[in-house]
């Protein structure tokens, strides 16, 4: 954590570089831009909210030459420690860049500035016919950027894949305080390394994301929105194979299971069954037809699999489904003091596994654990609910945390679908990367950031203990 | 645990320590607040409001200035507790760091002088004049600052005399007495400071609403209901307050308010006086007679008034042909969930055709006193309101609290719409009355 008087001689030297308005250095500010949707905390020494590339970069080209850390942040909505300045420095605020520049019809893509609102990106597409669809839960209030960094995915990506999807082209400022411009407006592009990818779920490590092109849908005529209820978790887990297995693909495939369930019912009142053992949200979009005809198919498989389902009348009973699903993870942070969310993603095959595992490790380690998530995706949210000031219980949540990550790898799966490493999942990333692989990451790293100044502290350095 | 009148603000944290702490900073509240939503800025944010009465908490902060600032920046709209999913009661932690800050670091004598000496003082509101004239040279920036009209902001002074109605005299009891005919009932009428002294013409229409529908209205003199003292910090005051208007309406089984924020404060009272072995029952029971006056008139079955014979709106005919719409006040939606009765008032009136704006019950910036301390955030906050009310095409926009109504005024004059008329719901339902008195009859 960077002290009081590293602090003040950064904030100085740095108000000669850009408009020093954009500089805040007061105790007050760096406290309240110290955390993240994790809730760990580290102040920043300094806080710049850039409102321009060029002050990017100059910031930028400062903290090269003085060795300083940056920690690029949009929202500060992330889950897995990305924004949270753990080695003190400077965190440089992107929220002001909120600009979408373009919306180019002829073409279908938008170029927008990071700090766009993702919800807000949709909103302004839509109104021209258009989609974009990443939709992580937190879209009402994450940022562009921030899903960038973060490769956000959201229920949608069973059938359209998640942020890297969109990904044509970005403008980004390098550690040195150059501006690269990678990729472009089209839609094939093999001229030389993918290097916009690159940078798209690299955590804020290899440089900063100041602009985006990305690529857009035409908006989908139609959308049907329906609930499954069953009395065996096993039994939802055999339908969501069942579903994808028949040939659809729904727009999104989420499962909640009994405990996340009972939770959103205590929040919310909205009448979700509290017998069953879980829940899942099916949606399908297209054409009014396609959608017609994959509904009842999907009615047909979830009756089959002894489900009791129903189809969103209207919108406002689809509203109350996605209002269930989007409050689980708050809803249950209500219940115990903490709660630790994980993200793991297996091979949709081994959905049914995961599931039972997950339950198991709960049993095992006498610990309240949620499941909800992604299932069409194989990408679980075992959330774990807990007391982070009460170290005996923790050291039982480690180790479960230790053995989830165990399972997932065991099934072919990986630690993490959609939040990224940073600081959350940094200690277990030997548990699914070899060697050789961390070193391929770290010589990177190294490449594009020899100074180490970008967002240190994050990912890698946990294998070494 | 019994506080003693300096430390209540500290002992309510400390109650409310444990849900503090289940902030999950997943940041829905950024959402949702009208603050953020102006220039994303993390310290306007409720996480991050609640961040920072964390970091005092632990002394990890002291009480700075910077800290004051930062806790006096919020409408208190209530918007992010609602959008809260984990529950987070904001407004209260809100309330009892602003005690607390007072308590340890002591309370601007500015605001000492207007809270204390002007709206609580021994003769009510007797002093309003006063108080308004102070309103419309300096403005009152330096409520929230701690030096002695140092800084008399000029910005304050121009929203003060473009939100302010110019009024003489606050009103008097005989101004606003009219009787109804044959009674059916008596109610007690709690005519705030704002409404007493800024806006006679809205308690004239409460107490003519009341008596078309055969209430006897019993009202002393304007009073305080210690809502601004709790919102700067002064709970003594805001308790003493308390126990006054208990006293003095305790007898009644209604009491009748048209001011959201006296109406939210006065149903808040049993929290507020709590640990109040005298006054905490009664407190309970005073409360549950609290009504607005829209809820009141729908949950009485009001008399909608007649169109008269002949065109709606016309020359001889009763009704108002208008287009209005409504703006939600926070204390009245959130504070009090009070959101169909005024909508219903509105619809009952012949000839009104009520046009819903976006977000109606989005914070207009007014937010009691903050459209003077903060001028430059709540002219923001206002411009969207002015907007939305602006996009309805709406000849008036009603609303039911009186900090709402003079944020709503300054914000349509800057949007150059001096045109749309700002009315209290019940203005119009009088009105309505009035013209019904006299349409010749069939």
């Amino acid at each position: 954590m960077g002290g009081g008087v590293a602090s003040g001689s950064i904030a100085r030297a740095l108000r000669k570089v850009v408009a020093p308005a954009r500089v805040l250095d007061t105790l007050e500010d760096r406290i309240v831009y110290a955390y993240d949707g994790t809730t760990q905390k580290s102040l920043p020494d300094v806080v710049v909210r850039a409102q321009t590339v060029e002050e990017v970069a100059a910031v930028l080209r400062f903290a090269s030459r003085q060795g300083v850390p940056v920690v690029p942040r949009g929202g500060g909505t992330g889950l897995s420690g990305g924004a949270v300045p753990v080695e003190g420095g400077i965190s440089l605020v992107l929220t002001a860049m909120r600009s979408v520049r373009d919306v180019d019809k002829r073409n279908m893509v938008a170029v927008t500035q990071p700090g766009v609102i993702t919800g807000e990106l949709q909103r302004t597409v839509e109104r021209e016919g258009l989609f974009y669809p990443p939709d992580p839960a937190s879209l009402a209030f994450c940022t562009i950027g921030g899903n960038l960094a973060e490769n956000a995915g959201g229920p949608r990506g069973i059938k359209y894949g998640v942020t890297k999807d969109y990904v044509l082209g970005l403008e980004v400022v390098l550690p040195s305080g150059e501006i690269a411009r990678l990729g472009g407006r089209q839609i094939k592009n093999v001229t030389g390394y993918n290097l916009a990818q690159l940078f798209v779920g690299s955590e804020g490590t290899l440089g900063v994301i100041t602009e985006a092109i990305l690529r857009l849908l035409p908006r989908p005529r139609a959308v049907k929105t329906m609930s499954a209820v069953f009395q065996d978790l096993n039994q939802a887990a055999d339908t969501v194979a069942a579903i994808i297995g028949s040939g659809i693909v729904p727009a999104t495939l989420e499962i909640m299971d009994q405990k996340s369930v009972g939770y959103v019912e205590d929040y919310l009142h909205l009448g979700l069954s509290r017998e069953a053992e879980a829940m899942l949200l099916i949606e399908v979009d297209g054409t009014p037809r396609a959608v017609e005809e994959e509904a009842d198919a999907v009615g047909r498989i979830c009756r089959e699999k002894g489900a009791s389902f129903a189809a969103a009348k209207d919108p406002t009973e689809a509203g109350n489904l996605w209002k269930a699903r989007r409050a689980v993870s708050a809803a249950i942070s209500r219940v115990r003091p903490s709660k630790i969310g994980e993200d793991i993603c297996v091979p949709r095959s081994a959905l049914p596994a995961a599931v039972r595992a997950i339950q198991d490790i709960g049993r095992r380690f006498e610990l309240p654990i949620c499941i909800f998530g992604h299932a069409g995706d194989g990408n679980l949210h075992p959330n774990i609910l807990t007391d982070r000031r009460d170290p005996v219980e923790m050291e039982r949540v480690e180790q479960a945390i230790r053995a989830i990550f165990e399972a997932a790898v065991g099934l072919g799966g990986t630690l993490s679908g959609e939040h990224g490493v940073g600081i959350s999942k940094k200690p277990y990333l030997t548990i699914d990367l070899p060697a050789e692989t961390i070193e391929l990451m770290r010589t990177v790293k190294k490449a594009l950031d020899p100074r180490g100044i970008m967002n240190p502290g994050k990912i890698f350095g946990g294998e070494a203990s | 645990m019994t506080a003693t009148t300096r430390d209540i603000g500290a002992s309510r944290l400390r109650e409310l320590e444990a849900r503090l702490w289940t902030c999950n900073k997943c940041g829905t509240c950024t959402s949702v607040c009208p603050l953020y939503s102006i220039g994303a800025e993390e310290s306007l944010s409720a996480r991050g409001k609640l961040a920072l009465i964390g970091a005092v908490m632990d002394g990890e902060l002291s009480h700075t200035r910077g800290y004051r600032r930062r806790l006096y920046g919020c409408l208190l709209c209530r918007a992010c507790e609602k959008g809260c999913a984990s529950g987070i009661p904001t407004y209260d932690i809100m309330m009892a760091a602003r005690a607390e800050l007072a308590e340890s670091a002591g309370r601007p004598r500015v605001q000492d002088f207007v809270l204390r000496g002007v709206l609580a003082g021994r003769h009510g509101l007797r002093a309003g004049a006063a108080a308004l004239r102070l309103y419309q040279r300096s403005g009152l920036g330096s409520l929230v600052q701690s030096r002695w009209f140092s800084r008399l902001l000029p910005a304050a002074a121009r929203a003060a005399s473009l939100a302010i109605p110019e009024v003489s005299m606050p009103a008097r009891r005989a101004d606003i007495a009219p009787g109804p005919a044959r009674a059916v009932g008596t109610v007690g009428y709690f005519m705030g400071c704002a409404i007493g002294a800024l806006f006679p013409n809205i308690a004239v229409a409460t107490r003519r609403v009341l008596a078309a529908n055969g209430y006897m209205a019993i009202a002393s003199t304007a009073e305080c209901c210690g809502g601004p003292h709790q919102v700067y910090g002064d709970l003594p005051a805001a308790r003493a307050l308390a126990r006054r208007s208990i006293d003095r309406f305790e007898s009644l089984d209604t009491v009748v308010t048209d001011c959201a924020s006296c109406g939210s404060t006065l149903k808040e009272y049993p929290a507020l006086l709590a640990d109040d072995t005298a006054y905490a029952q009664r407190a309970k029971v005073f409360a549950a007679k609290v009504r607005d006056i829209s809820e009141f008139a729908v949950e009485r079955g009001f008399r909608p008034p007649e169109a008269g014979p002949g065109p709606v709106g016309g020359p001889e005919g009763g009704g108002l042909p208008l287009r209005v719409t409504y703006h939600d006040p926070c204390h009245l939606s959130r504070g009090q969930g009070v959101r169909r009765q005024p909508r219903a008032i509105l619809q009952a009136i012949p000839g009104v055709e009520l046009v819903e704006m976006d977000a109606p019950d989005r914070c207009c910036g007014g937010a009691g006193l903050f459209f003077l301390t903060h001028t430059g955030l709540a002219e923001s906050v206002g411009r969207l309101k002015a907007l939305a009310i602006a996009g309805t095409h709406a000849a008036v926009a009603a609303s039911g609290c009186p900090a709402c109504l003079m944020q709503l005024r300054a914000a349509l004059s800057r949007q150059g719409q001096d045109g749309v008329g700002v009315v209290h719901p019940v203005e119009l339902l009088a009105k309505a009355y009035d013209r019904e008195a006299h349409a010749p009859k069939a």
